[in-house]
């Protein structure tokens, strides 16, 4: 994985994004014990200049060239199928630019925070959602201060509220 | 009225082996994400046994092996 993250390194240092974050179930992994994932998810932030349907071709084109294959919208890197996905809203936006800075064997790479984690799979919604929900508070892993304060500051606080009975352990 | 186990041992066993899980390195999490993958897979590779014809009739009628 770590010649993965090398290469989605590479692309912010080349200009094909301005930055970027693990999400989802990978990133839940961080701070839970591993489960099964069929793939690595990535959202980026893109340069100003892209837009339209056509915003992640600059991507896969320069992967491409890298010499990594596509297969539909996930690349392979390393074995890995990676989806990668543009931030899609304010709440998605503010977790790749807050996003922890680790180190992953001697590649610095980027893992959304526990709370941005919690508040997009509260947005989200599916049951696999709210399992993993109740996983993060089951296991402490998450400070419900800062949690609240997301959820304030992104409309989700209600949402929290009228979903405690799926997620509270 | 039927009395079963008591699984609150075993249950806490479970609980502090996935405490020890999530605090293993991100590295060592990974690693064992790609080892699930395998096990996935090769779960999922197995094709179901269906005795041919041939065997099914030789049981029906008593002759088979075994």
């Amino acid at each position: 994985m770590e010649k993965t993250l090398k290469a989605i390194n590479r692309m912010v240092a080349d200009g094909v994004i301005e930055q970027y974050s693990i999400g989802r179930a990978v990133a839940a992994i961080y701070y839970l014990e591993p489960f099964d994932t069929a793939n690595l998810d990535i959202f980026v932030v893109l340069r100003a200049a892209d837009e339209g349907l056509m915003l992640l071709t600059p991507i896969y084109d320069y992967l491409s060239r890298q010499g990594f294959s596509t297969e539909g919208e996930l690349v392979d890197l390393e074995g890995l199928p990676v989806q990668i996905l543009p931030v899609f809203n304010p709440l998605t936006e503010e977790a790749v630019r807050k996003a922890h800075q680790i180190k992953f064997g001697r590649t610095v790479t980027r893992v959304m925070r526990a709370e941005h984690l919690l508040a997009i799979m509260l947005d989200t919604g599916r049951p696999k959602d709210y399992a993993r929900i109740a996983m993060f508070l089951e296991q402490k892993a998450v400070n419900r201060r800062a949690l609240a304060s997301v959820l304030k500051r992104h409309g989700l606080a209600r949402k929290w509220e009228e979903n405690q009975h799926r997620f509270h352990p | 009225m039927k009395k079963y186990p008591d699984v609150t041992e075993l249950l806490k066993r479970k609980a502090a082996h996935r405490r020890a899980l999530a605090a293993l390195t991100f590295e060592e999490k990974i690693e064992l994400v790609f080892r699930l993958q395998e096990r996935r897979r090769f779960m999922k590779s197995g094709v179901p046994v269906k005795p041919s014809g041939k065997t099914r009739k030789a049981k029906v009628n008593g002759r088979g092996k075994g």
